[in-house]
């Protein structure tokens, strides 16, 4: 029993300790973006074209590599800041995909094989847009929980009911900077912003951390295994594996690499995809702020797209 | 008006207090290798700096007062609960039982060491030397297993073992870490004795023999696969080494 304590210590410790110090980035940046990034900027930033939008924050992750921890956060402040929901969607879901460390690294795990690397690219892209656009026409509001206040500030601005609203909601009125500070200010606000999403993700973070260790140590992998061959039950079966472990996509492509050739190809290229777009700690995390009857419209779109990317691999392609 | 106690803003300081200790003794006694690819501990080394930086604001902002009674958060808790289990617990290694459940397909062997292991000869190579040496020797094993028939060598790792395996079995291995102990990787190769063998499950001892091929039958899949092994000549317990795990890159 011992045993089972200490392994089931390291592994909980182990997801903790890799995932923290990015929550913890993540939620400097959004402490940032809420202190000194404003909607005139977010509009500037994203192209007219809607086509070209989704394109650009498909593949921003390129250049501004996060981890879908960190993300989270990230994608919540652009949205209060005016990023429309369907480009943030999709920025969320591609960026932890589209970042040169995991891409990299799954070069390395499949023996220097670029059509692993090119594909996990170009088909997480594709499924963030696809996720993203859908999510756009579900409806443009109602996604967060304190998504009514921010709407009320932006139209009745001079009221000085709602002025009082922001003040208690923390949120600037809409596009102007925050009034002029000095720079130890601003770093005051920043320390008290990452630590009140600090403890707002993080407490998911360990109790996601907390489920998928318990997996971890007491499930063996074996009972995956009689699947791997069909074509159907493989991808689910690999999706599941990839909801349940809650790895970090800079280290899943090893983890899949290791099924090559017991799993159908379709169902390992659908673990990498929606690894990074959705897991057990990720899903509590956005639990917070998502309001519930649209993380379950989020997570179900993310399902079926992986779930049909996977099996079109199945179907057409091989690597 | 009156001034409350605010629990919550006080035990949150500590806690993180807490969290930025644990952090710092795992760095500083290099018990974070336990847990962590040596390439993370910049990160850790970053979170204790802004950990430090959160609570000297939590100080400065009086956060210990509240205008009204608070109840304490269930998210405190929560974030207590890690600190707790790391001391209670108190973890040296990952043992045989976890490696099961992470399984180990003996055939994936080569195709995992197949240039997924880098060997490098540059400073930054964060592997010791002894693991370095059992790295170069399972990529030489997986690549060139068919050159090397014959050939006697000499390999230190775990023994592991599977339901499936004979008294004569066992899977001399290392476990690969990429980013954490949670992805980690059992790596090794299939050994067999001429008779049974007495040690367990865990130990880790220093194994001679000689390569040969051999065929297995996967018991998930049914599958007999063709495989490199080593035939032992002779094994010996030898202690586990400081840093168990190797990492690939």
């Amino acid at each position: 029993m011992s045993t089972l304590i200490d392994n089931f210590t390291i592994i909980f410790m182990s997801i903790l300790l890799e995932a923290m110090p990015f929550v913890l980035l993540g939620a400097m940046i959004a402490a940032a973006i809420q202190l000194f990034v404003t909607e005139e900027q977010i509009q500037k930033w994203i192209p007219k074209n809607k086509a070209l939008a989704f394109l650009t924050v498909a593949s921003v992750g390129i250049i501004f590599p996060v981890c879908e921890c960190a993300i989270i956060p990230i994608m919540r402040k652009l949205v209060k800041k005016g990023m429309p929901i369907d480009l943030a969607i999709t920025l969320m879901l591609a960026v932890p995909i589209m970042n040169p460390v995991v891409l990299l690294s799954t070069y390395y795990a499949f023996q220097g094989d670029w059509s692993v690397v090119v594909l996990r690219g170009l088909l997480g892209m594709t499924g963030a847009i696809a996720i993203g656009y859908l999510s756009g026409k579900l409806g443009k509001r109602g996604w967060f929980k304190d998504e009514p206040a921010l709407h009320r500030d932006r139209i009745h601005l001079k009221s000085p009911r709602l002025k009082r609203n922001v003040a208690v909601t923390g949120l600037p009125s809409s596009g102007a900077p925050e009034q002029k500070k000095s720079i130890k200010e601003h770093l005051y606000k920043m320390f008290e912003h990452s630590s009140h999403e600090f403890y707002e993700v993080g407490r998911l973070l360990i109790f996601g951390a907390f489920l998928s260790a318990t997996l971890q140590t007491f499930v063996p992998r074996t009972w995956l295994m009689s699947i791997g061959s069909t074509p159907i039950l493989s991808v689910v079966g690999m999706m599941l594996l990839a909801f349940l472990l809650s790895l970090c996509s800079e280290a899943d492509a090893f983890i899949a690499r290791t099924f090559v050739g017991q799993f159908t190809d379709g169902s390992i290229m659908a673990f990498l995809i929606f690894g990074p777009m959705l897991d057990l700690k990720n899903t509590l995390m956005l639990g917070a702020s998502m309001r519930k009857i649209r993380l379950i419209q989020l997570m179900t779109l993310i399902v079926l797209i992986c779930l049909i990317i996977g099996l079109l691999v199945n179907t057409f392609g091989e690597f | 008006m009156k001034t409350h106690v605010n629990w919550n803003g006080i035990i949150w300081t500590c806690l993180l207090g807490m969290y930025a200790s644990l952090f710092s003794y795992l760095l500083i006694s290099g018990k974070i290798s336990l847990y962590l690819h040596p390439k993370m501990n910049g990160y850790i080394a970053f979170m204790v700096a802004i950990l430090s930086g959160i609570i000297l604001v939590n100080i400065r902002n009086n956060s210990w007062k509240s205008k009204r009674k608070n109840k304490i958060k269930v998210g405190n808790l929560i974030f207590a609960l890690p600190i707790v289990m790391f001391v209670v617990a108190n973890p040296s290694q990952l043992d045989a039982s976890m490696l099961n459940n992470k399984g180990y397909q003996v055939e994936t062997t080569s195709k995992v060491t197949t240039q997924t292991v880098q060997p490098e000869t540059n400073s930054s190579n964060p592997n010791t030397k002894e693991a370095q040496v059992f790295l170069e020797q399972m990529n030489k094993l997986a690549n060139e297993g068919d050159q090397m028939m014959g050939q006697t060598v000499e390999l230190t790792g775990m023994i592991y073992l599977q339901d499936d395996f004979t008294d004569q079995q066992f899977v001399l291995c290392r476990l690969m870490i990429n980013c954490c102990a949670a992805d980690g990787q059992v790596i090794g190769i299939l050994c067999e004795t001429d008779s049974p063998f007495t040690f367990a499950s865990d130990q880790w001892v220093c194994v001679s023999g000689v390569v040969e091929a051999t065929t297995y039958l996967d018991p998930t899949t049914q599958v007999e696969m063709e495989m490199t092994q080593i035939h032992v000549t002779d094994i010996k317990e030898v202690e586990s080494p400081e840093e168990p795990y190797v990492y690939p890159y």
